[in-house]
């Protein structure tokens, strides 16, 4: 990806997830945002829980 | 359907890998990339060859992308257990030495893979995309070994880009890796990439969410959690909750679905660029998968 298109996409998360903090109506009412919530919620949470092996950790993080 | 695709295409890819030539004459290469295939999905095994018959290509040349892949993504496992200070030791990497001699290996391992491809054009072309990304990948990674900026919004814009580079870089290695295994078209290769880049950033996101605060450590990062929890008590500067728990009454888990729920939306308009099959219906079973194997996730 070149590094114009980082940069681009860098600002419109970044402008998104300052209004996503404000209002959490932009992503309410699809099951997939219900579902991505739920999951956030849990592992902002509990961190580390149940089976590890469960999780894909990405090799650089 | 796609998830039958998938499992067959993991077995195969585990197969490849346990017999490869170069792996057979060193046991404790292809023991440590073993076992770390073994404690990975097999959605995320299946990507690339997925990918590959996405765009019209094979599975036997899909499967050699996976194999590179897969040997690539656990050499800079290695590498990053040392570069974060997070080794440890095992039977077979008793030392951080070792860890960094492996990683080498594991780099010229994957390497070993990509000519086995039908066609030497679409060798060099799958070359080409794990050179980048991974030049790429590194890249996002030592900008991630810099201090975050003073400022709340340049240091969420910074947490993005470095994302996008060193984490969104590596899934689009495995699916823009496949496609140009599969396919000349720089249009249908791009498609995939930027499928490949979604997931990766999404998958990035929720680690972040996960490893907010280090219990053996004391260790806390500065990744988005802490970022939108700063921006949430209307702060300029960098500032951390006193727990996890305080989290809960805050729009943090708001705002960090927001994102996410974009950068899902971004990996299924890809896929619907494409022509619908059995491999693209495989795509977003992956993507589905994503829920489904985490916690809290219940495959909506």
């Amino acid at each position: 990806m070149d590094r114009e298109k980082v940069n681009q996409l860098a600002k419109e998360m970044t402008d998104l997830c300052k209004q996503g903090v404000r209002s959490a109506t932009l992503f309410a009412g699809t099951p997939t945002g219900k579902a991505l919530f739920i999951v956030v919620l849990t592992v902002l949470l509990d961190g580390n829980p149940g089976d590890d092996r469960l999780w894909f950790k990405p090799p650089i993080g | 359907m796609g998830n039958g695709l998938i499992t067959s295409c993991a077995d195969l890819v585990r197969q490849t890998v346990a017999s490869a030539p170069l792996l057979l004459e060193w046991a404790d290469c292809q023991q440590i990339l073993l076992e770390g295939m073994a404690d990975t999905p097999a959605w995320i095994l299946a990507l690339p060859v997925v990918s590959c018959l996405a765009v019209g290509g094979s599975q036997a040349d899909g499967i050699q992308v996976a194999a590179g892949w897969l040997a690539l993504n656990h050499a800079l496992h290695l590498l990053d257990a040392v570069e974060d200070g997070d080794f440890v030791p095992d039977k077979i990497v008793d030392k951080p030495e070792k860890a960094l001699n492996l990683s080498t290996a594991l780099t010229f391992v994957a390497y070993s893979f990509f000519p086995n491809l039908q066609s030497s054009e679409a060798s060099i072309r799958v070359v080409k995309v794990c050179s980048e990304c991974g030049y790429n990948a590194t890249q996002g990674q030592h900008r991630g070994f810099e201090s975050a900026p003073a400022l709340l919004d340049d240091a969420i814009n910074a947490y993005w880009e470095t994302t996008i580079l060193k984490s969104g870089s590596l899934f689009r290695m495995a699916c823009a890796g496949g496609a140009a295994a599969g396919t000349q078209s720089s249009q249908l290769i791009e498609i995939l990439a930027d499928f490949g880049t979604s997931i990766g950033v999404i998958l990035q996101v929720l680690d972040d969410c996960r490893d907010m605060f280090d219990v053996q450590t004391g260790r806390r990062e500065v990744t988005l959690p802490i970022l939108l929890y700063s921006a949430a008590s209307g702060s300029q500067k960098i500032i951390f909750p006193d727990s996890r728990a305080s989290l809960q009454e805050t729009s943090v888990p708001g705002g960090i679905t927001a994102s996410l729920s974009a950068w899902w939306q971004r990996a299924h308009d890809s896929l619907d660029r494409l022509e619908p099959s059995d491999a693209i219906e495989a795509l977003k079973d992956a993507l589905q998968a994503i829920l489904g194997t985490l916690p809290g996730g219940d495959n909506q």
